[in-house]
């Protein structure tokens, strides 16, 4: 069997080389694409012919194509100021023919992938994890290769390439298989392997009732066509993946693999070297295998007509997948109008505290707690914290958020935050504009360094509503008092995706009327991001939203 | 006494930089620097007045560890230019449980002088206008998407800048302005009457031409935005809702189709047309005037259109094909179809030139902010723009706006010379879409 640093060795791939180009592969239907040579000229040229045909500066062009590959730049980061440098790192991925991404051949993926026992399944993902695993020190030199341009802190980055083996786990894809797609106390692997009787009896139609001639028995009759059968079937799957946690597109590639799809996941700028780790694990662990050779592990600039307009078309897939913000999952429903969409959308979450909390000091556990849920990834993921509501007078509300803001400065401390340009000036126009007349404590950052001197995080304590659209998603807490939790209530709706409450018998006392509101999950303050088998997701059992429900 | 002194200095270099732009207007050769050196002046001498006499001014300043006296004019653009959302920095509960004492005091952080009197029976939104109008002092508001207002307030003299100096842009296209606007009939394309931005330039024409002909004839009341926007409350809320979808949903053909009959009626007449519109309603009423026939408007009419397309944007057409609609409409093309951009926390307006580019005349400063809102030096950038405006006198006039431009500098084939917005002007990305076509509610937290 191959390894990953072999096919690395070999292509000479995921290593940073002359003038900071990364060569990244892709996975087409279980086959590796490198890319082709690419030097500096080629890429210089292309770039600034963008440029100056979007008549943008070069920070915000960030791909260029060229007619055999797609290059991304991004920008390098300084780890210690955790300010952008004038240096780049570039990505040089293989060019993409978006129609052979398309999988029409139905009768062969029944007979060699839907059909797969699902413990075969279960052996690739374990092959796939064992790759991973067996590969530290590439891991590490990943690690190291997506620091320079990773926006997250440090502390995130030492997680994101040791857990892709937890996260292909096939202990864990089982389980969750099993308990998603159960029903009629079966476990869900059997509805995905085969026919499950479901009833015994089913209630003849109107029309075969009111036929104006007899039925006659026949020779091709089935014995007992009163049975009612159901099945998982399985379906070919187009996941758009989002970058804002870097687990993202692994979660979205075990999910597709478990549930035996024909499946292109497409990679997020600035998250591709997870995908395309996994594309190596599966060519060097199981090139073979029916699981590989329906998986696409690819990359293309959100929005491109020239790829999109094919995926998007009618019956190319049967579910297309989206992640990611409001504008990009609005483009995909107006344009994918012949697919079913499973839209996991841009949510917040909130944390709320109750008076208790300040009967001893409690509060100041509360606000502990209450940074624990707002960094889940860096206040990046859409379970994070972004709004807190605090039982209490104003001396108690400031105190909480004075609490906060040192909670934060920990952080701050240990995982140094990075703050955009855009952040920055979002910070600066609140401070000068709509919130002037907020109670703000900002952690500062670089300070005495006039260059890079800025905030690093930010409690602002809010009189009155805050309009979502101005918050930074980067370590900025809106707090705001209120005399009772319950009048935070019509704050709810769709775009929660969580609320975490403190003390745990506020939380029973109101789960209901939260969740009633259209929020997705309460939990105990500080536990934002736990996780278990079966739990819901957006308020879908998403694995049962991306089979084919289908009775027989 | 200090005091006065700086504020006559200031009203002598309003009328400097007008002569100076009275040259401009026409094209002919003007003094650049000198506007500049003026400009200069002006703001440095309102950054003592703002230091002195405007709280939220004067705690920016000290907050960057900045004093009465500055005399680079790169610490007003580093450091003490508000965003234009610092005329909406009011806690919204207090207009929705009608605190309006509470709301004069927040006005006060924003102004140059104190507000006596006693506000706390003021029942609307409405009413404390009104009350704040009695103490000579106008409010202008806009709303954005959000729903939240801007509430810019105006002394005389401010106003009066406002007015002077808008006149005074529009020079070229109806020369002088007050006397020969009161020669046409208006067809206004917008409500009877408000105090939104737009609506307040609508109230001006209206009252000055011999006939006045709006689309939607009712009130746009000042918080119909935050009506629509968290609903109702009380059966006056009510009834103003059902009034206001009867007029622009139920009627909605049927006050295009009135317009129609007011202009073919001024046509008939032989009276010069004064069209004012959005692009919206503009598209939808040329639409309507094509299919039925075009209405050729009398020689020396103009349309002045702008505001971009706000919420509409699914109905949005290129400009060239606008015009060309409005062509085909009315027969209006050329010097007599004019594009202006402006918004309510700024004195002056900007019309566009036949080489789409928005000239800004002498006087005011632009500048060109990066995303991190820090100041970009001189002209030939893209990113946000930010004015020192010398004519605000009662409120805080260095602002930042929440629009994206290409900022450009020279002589421009059209025959201005000098600074000019080059190109479409964006929206700063997940800043709300403004003005009072904005009813798209957004998330509260």
């Amino acid at each position: 069997m191959t390894t990953i640093e072999e096919l690395c060795r070999e292509h000479d791939l995921l290593t940073l080389g002359k003038d900071n180009i990364v060569r990244v592969p892709f996975l087409v239907k279980g086959t590796l694409r490198v890319p082709p040579a690419v030097g500096m000229e080629r890429i210089r040229e292309a770039f600034s012919a963008k440029e100056k045909a979007t008549g943008k500066p070069a920070i915000a062009v960030s791909t260029a194509r060229l007619e055999d590959a797609q290059v991304l730049r991004e920008p390098v980061l300084d780890r210690k100021t955790m300010r952008w440098t004038d240096e780049f790192v570039y990505q040089v991925l293989p060019a993409l023919d978006p129609k052979e991404l398309i999988e029409r051949d139905l009768d062969r993926v029944v007979s060699e992938l839907y059909n797969l026992p699902f413990e075969e399944v279960l052996d690739f993902l374990g092959k796939v994890s064992s790759a991973l695993s067996a590969c530290p020190e590439l891991l590490k030199e990943l690690e190291g290769l997506y620091r320079r341009t990773a926006t997250v802190a440090d502390l995130y980055i030492d997680y994101s390439f040791t857990s892709l083996g937890y996260l292909l786990n096939p202990e864990a894809a089982r389980e969750k298989v099993d308990s998603e797609l159960a029903s009629f106390e079966v476990q869900g692997s059997r509805f995905l392997d085969t026919w499950v009787k479901v009833s015994d009896t089913t209630v003849g139609g109107l029309s075969q009732e009111l036929s104006p001639t007899k039925a006659k028995e026949t020779s091709g009759d089935y014995k007992s066509p009163e049975k009612m059968y159901l099945r998982a079937m399985p379906t070919r799957q187009l996941h758009l993946t989002a970058g804002n946690a870097p687990a993202i597109p692994i979660i979205s590639t075990c999910r597709a693999i478990s549930l035996k799809s024909a499946a292109v996941i497409k990679s997020p700028y600035g998250a591709t070297l997870g995908g395309a780790l996994v594309s190596l694990a599966a060519c060097a662990a199981a090139p073979d295998h029916p699981s590989a050779r329906n998986l696409s592990i690819v990359y293309w600039p959100g929005g491109d007509e020239r790829v999109e307009g094919v995926l998007f078309g009618p019956d190319a897939f049967d579910r297309i997948v989206v992640w990611g913000a409001p504008d990009a999952v609005a483009s995909v429903k107006s344009r994918a109008t012949f697919t079913k969409l499973v839209t996991l959308n841009p949510r917040y979450g909130m944390s709320w505290v109750g008076r208790e909390a300040f009967d001893n000091d409690d509060f100041k556990e509360a606000a502990r707690r209450g940074a624990v849920d707002t960094m889940i990834w860096n206040q990046k993921a859409c379970i994070a914290s972004f709004v807190h509501y605090v039982e209490g007078d104003e001396n108690q509300v400031t105190a909480y958020a004075q609490a906060l803001q040192k909670e934060l400065a920990e952080w701050d401390r240990i995982a140094p935050n990075f703050l955009d340009p855009a952040a920055q000036g979002q910070i600066r126009r609140l401070r000068r504009g709509k919130l002037l007349n907020a109670q703000w404590m900002a952690n500062k950052q670089n300070e005495g360094d006039k260059r890079n001197e800025g905030i690093s995080s930010v409690v602002i304590v809010v009189k009155g509503e805050f309009d979502m659209m101005d918050h930074t998603l980067s370590r900025m807490v809106i707090v705001r008092r209120v005399s009772r939790l319950e009048d935070a209530l019509p704050f709810l709706n769709h775009s929660v995706s969580t609320v975490g409450v403190f003390p745990e018998s506020r939380r029973m006392e109101l789960c209901d009327r939260i969740l009633a509101r259209g929020v997705s999950t309460t939990y105990p303050l500080g536990m934002g991001d736990r996780m278990s088998t079966g739990m819901a997701h957006d308020g879908m059992k998403v694995y049962s939203e991306l089979v084919d429900w289908k009775n027989r | 006494m200090e005091e006065d002194k700086e504020l006559r200095r200031v009203l002598e270099i309003h009328d400097a930089l007008r002569e100076v732009t009275q040259l401009w207007v026409q094209s002919e050769d003007w003094e650049e620097e000198r506007a500049q050196r003026l400009r200069e002046e002006a703001v440095l001498l309102n950054h003592k007045r703002y230091f002195r006499s405007i709280p939220a001014y004067r705690a920016l300043a000290e907050d960057a560890g900045i004093g009465e006296e500055v005399a680079d004019m790169e610490v007003i653009k580093t450091d003490l230019m508000f965003a234009t959302d610092v005329f909406k920095s009011y806690d919204p509960a207090l207009i929705d449980n009608a605190e309006w004492q509470q709301m004069t005091l927040w006005l006060r952080t924003v102004l140059n002088r104190d507000l006596p009197g006693d506000y706390s029976k003021v029942k609307s939104l409405e009413e404390w206008i009104e009350k704040l109008t009695e103490a000579e002092l106008n409010i202008m508001t806009s709303s954005g998407t959000s729903g939240q207002y801007s509430f810019v307030p105006r002394d005389h003299l401010t106003r009066m800048a406002l007015m002077t100096n808008s006149a005074l842009v529009f020079q070229p296209v109806f020369g002088k302005v007050l006397e020969n606007i009161s020669e046409y009939d208006a067809a206004i394309m917008n409500f009877r009457g408000g105090s939104a931005g737009v609506q307040a330039a609508s109230n001006s024409i209206a009252n000055i031409v011999q006939n006045a002909y709006c689309l939607y004839d009712m009130h746009m009341p000042a918080d119909a935005v935050r009506i629509l926007q968290r609903g109702p409350r009380n059966d006056e809320e009510r009834k103003f809702i059902q009034e206001f979808e009867r007029v622009m949903t139920t009627e909605k053909d049927l006050r295009y189709e009135v317009m129609l009959d007011h202009i073919r009626e001024s046509v008939k007449n032989g009276q010069k047309i004064l069209m004012q519109s959005a692009c919206y309603q503009l598209k939808e009423l040329c639409t309507k005037a094509v299919q039925q026939g075009s209405v050729i408007f009398p020689q020396g009419s103009v349309l002045l259109f702008g505001g971009g397309w706000k919420t509409f944007e699914g109905e949005k057409m290129g400009k060239a094909e606008l015009l060309g609609l409005v062509d085909a409409a009315f027969g209006l093309k050329g010097d007599r179809v004019v594009e202006g951009y402006s918004m309510i926390e700024m004195n002056t307006m900007m019309t566009c030139c036949s080489e789409a580019r928005f000239h800004i005349p002498p006087l005011m400063e632009p500048i060109v902010f990066d995303e991190d809102l820090m100041p970009k030096p001189g002209a030939g950038h893209t990113g946000i723009f930010g004015f020192l405006d010398p004519f605000a006198l009662s409120y805080p006039g260095f602002l930042i706006s929440g629009d994206q431009i290409d900022l450009w500098h020279g002589e421009c084939p059209c025959g201005r010379k000098g600074y000019a917005i080059d190109g479409e002007i964006q929206r700063v990305p997940g800043k709300e879409v403004k003005g009072c076509g904005g009813i798209m509610a957004s998330v509260k937290a």
